[in-house]
């Protein structure tokens, strides 16, 4: 809209410059003409009164002293009346002034003369210069008066559709907030928003369906994942089981492990996803760590990490206790699995923010997609299903925090919880 | 002791059957919600596990009922639903544990022992086997009456085996038994070699002899030596 009223304003001043321009020639060619009209009209009356002077002395009396009139003998023959525009000094206003001269030959008593008749231009021009003004500061107050209206108009109009876009910027698939565009009086827009109500309440019902189907299958797949690794277990138990059958039962049951794990963090992400932690309940942060760090440490030992821990705030959260647990725990047990001998995993804990650092890899995550599900991890750690991070961004994103991932060279990964 | 399985999946309630018997329990299964219902009314249990998505209804209802017979059986409830409503509804409902699918049977055997010693011995809660006894309650383990000084995680590690006894206990059983949730994250099973070495060194000092076989790779079983 901007692009058309500057456009608009951009041919307004052009016409109003182009406009006084056309306006002031044709003004003054008016006014000229006029003059013009007026010195010939005088010159007729003169050389009507001339032949009433008898002596030719008494010429110089008609003369006025302001030169505005002049008669003097000529040579040769009469000339043909001619009008130009001059500058002469004005003895008044003590400066060049425009006159309008007139020049013509005229016959006194059979000799030839010249009459030259002036007219200041001065006032006359004082004259116009006001016309002009007044023209142009009336064109400006148009102008504005057009343009204020305009905006006006098209705010009113456009309304609609700014509420429509505002609500677009802040619509989210995943929230359950009603799908609702007020009606206006414009029909385009009530148009438009018909088409998003409906486009959107289908996205709406795809998403639902296709995080139900996640839920729902890895839901179905508990059930034959129990029965598989129960009978398994009742294999081992056989008592003529030999060593060779018992590496292969070692393989089947880890196997079935690792997929009831990974159905599990499936589920537990689109249960996430399905806002199903609504709960909401003081969370003291420092309580979670130190819970779940009291876990770790024999991971931790065995992997001969030095943790340095600097808690030096409650870490007081308004969310849910579950989610906080799962987050810490991912992010903690994360920087213990992707650590490098001797090296160190680095916890702090401020009113700002929850900061997890260890060394790894001196390689970092790829960018934008730290937090992808089943990144295939180069370093082939095992253990995880690839859904550690996922889980930890999707928790973040659920209970309105922001999980930040910095690689600092040379080997150092940093998740950054921030609080406030 | 009688046991009453209510699970419509017939192989989990196969296994679980004849998991259990070895354990010297008396099973009967219950394939419905309608079925359940009967058996409950009908008799008494020691424990009933109990899967909460039935056809014919919902396993909760069967708790409510429990709870309006006034009916002190202890259920243990197998679910896929792993959502914490459930867990805290089924434990108000007067549930007494809460096993997640897929489990361990070794784990819910242990559950089993531990929910029916609490009912039916109280006070007196100790295993016997052999020269060794634990008292589930103080959680000290005695040999020849004397007491082991053993970590947290031995003593957990004990109790597991003591209740499934000449049974192999898989190793991922052990490590989860351990150390929780967090035993998810890690495949190295470091720390469950290393518990157990020192709960052999100390059982072997303390005069009980080698009772921990190692099985393969597959795990570790319980049992008295012939002599």
């Amino acid at each position: 809209m901007t692009r058309t009223l500057r456009t608009q304003l951009a041919y307004a001043g052009i016409v109003v410059v182009a406009g006084a321009f056309v306006f002031y020639f044709l003004l003054r060619g008016i006014y000229l003409h006029e003059t013009d009209e007026a010195l010939e009209h005088r010159l007729q009356q003169t050389a009507n009164k001339l032949n009433l002077v008898s002596d030719p002395a008494d010429l110089a009396l008609w003369m006025k002293p302001d030169g505005d009139l002049e008669i003097r003998p000529a040579e040769g023959a009469p000339l043909k009346p001619e009008i130009i525009t001059e500058m002469r000094f004005d003895s008044i206003e003590k400066e060049l002034e425009p006159y309008r001269t007139l020049t013509a030959g005229v016959q006194y008593k059979g000799m030839p003369y010249l009459l030259v008749i002036r007219t200041s231009l001065v006032e006359d021009e004082d004259w116009l210069m006001g016309i002009m003004i007044a023209q142009i500061g009336l064109l400006v107050i148009l102008l504005a008066g057009l343009v204020f209206v305009q905006q006006y108009m098209a705010r009113r109009l456009w309304n609609p559709f700014y509420e429509t876009l505002a609500y677009l910027r802040h619509f989210r698939l995943d929230r359950q907030t009603p799908i609702l565009f007020a009606p206006g009086a414009v029909q385009e827009f009530n148009e438009l928003n018909k088409a998003l109500t409906e486009l959107l309440t289908e996205q709406r019902r795809v998403y639902l369906v296709q995080k139900e189907f996640t839920e729902n299958a890895s839901h179905e797949m508990q059930t034959p994942l129990a029965v598989a690794h129960t009978k398994l277990e009742l294999l081992a138990q056989d008592p003529a089981l030999t060593e060779q059958q018992a590496v292969h039962l070692d393989a089947l049951l880890s196997v079935t492990q690792r997929l009831a794990r990974l159905n599990r963090s499936l589920l537990l992400l689109a249960r996430i996803e399905n806002n199903l932690f609504a709960g909401s309940e003081p969370v003291i942060l420092h309580k979670v760590i130190t819970g779940i760090f009291g876990q770790l440490t024999e991971q931790a030992e065995e992997a001969g990490l030095t943790f340095n821990l600097f808690l030096n705030a409650d870490g007081f959260v308004e969310t849910n206790q579950t989610l906080m647990e799962i987050l810490v725990s991912n992010l903690l047990s994360n920087a213990v699995r992707h650590n490098i001998p001797g090296g160190s995993v680095t916890v702090r804990l401020s009113e700002a923010a929850f900061i997890i650092e260890n060394t790894g890899k001196a390689v970092p995550l790829p960018s934008g997609s730290e937090f992808a599900r089943f990144r295939k991890d180069a370093s082939g750690v095992t253990g995880g299903v690839g859904l550690g991070l996922a889980i930890s961004q999707q928790i973040c994103d659920t209970c309105g925090l922001k999980l930040i991932y910095e690689f600092i060279t040379p080997n150092l990964h940093r998740f950054t919880v921030k609080l406030a | 002791m009688k046991i009453l399985i209510v699970e419509d999946e017939a192989e989990l309630a196969a296994s679980l059957v004849s998991y259990l018997e070895g354990e010297q329990y008396r099973c009967e299964v219950a394939a419905g919600f309608a079925v359940a219902e009967d058996k409950i009314l009908g008799y008494d249990y020691d424990c009933i596990l109990l899967d909460l998505t039935l056809p014919g209804g919902d396993g909760l209802n069967l708790l409510r009922l429990l709870q309006q017979q006034q009916k002190a059986d202890g259920v243990i409830i197998i679910s896929a639903r792993n959502a914490l409503d459930d867990r805290i509804t089924g434990l108000k409902l007067g549930a007494d544990d809460y096993l997640t699918k897929p489990f361990h049977l070794s784990e819910l055997s242990a559950r089993i022992a531990a929910l029916v010693r609490r009912r039916r011995f109280n006070g007196t809660n100790t295993v016997k086997a052999g020269i060794i006894t634990a008292d589930l309650q103080a959680r000290i383990v005695y040999v020849s009456n004397r007491p082991l000084t053993l970590t947290r995680s031995e003593v957990d590690l004990m109790l597991l085996l003591l209740a499934n006894q000449n049974r192999v206990v898989m190793k991922s059983t052990i490590a989860e038994h351990l150390s929780g949730d967090i035993a998810e994250h890690f495949d190295s099973y470091e720390p469950v070699y290393t518990h157990i070495k020192n709960l052999k060194r100390k059982l072997a000092d303390a005069g009980a002899g080698d009772c921990i076989k190692t099985v393969y790779g597959l795990g570790y079983r319980f049992e008295l030596s012939a002599t």
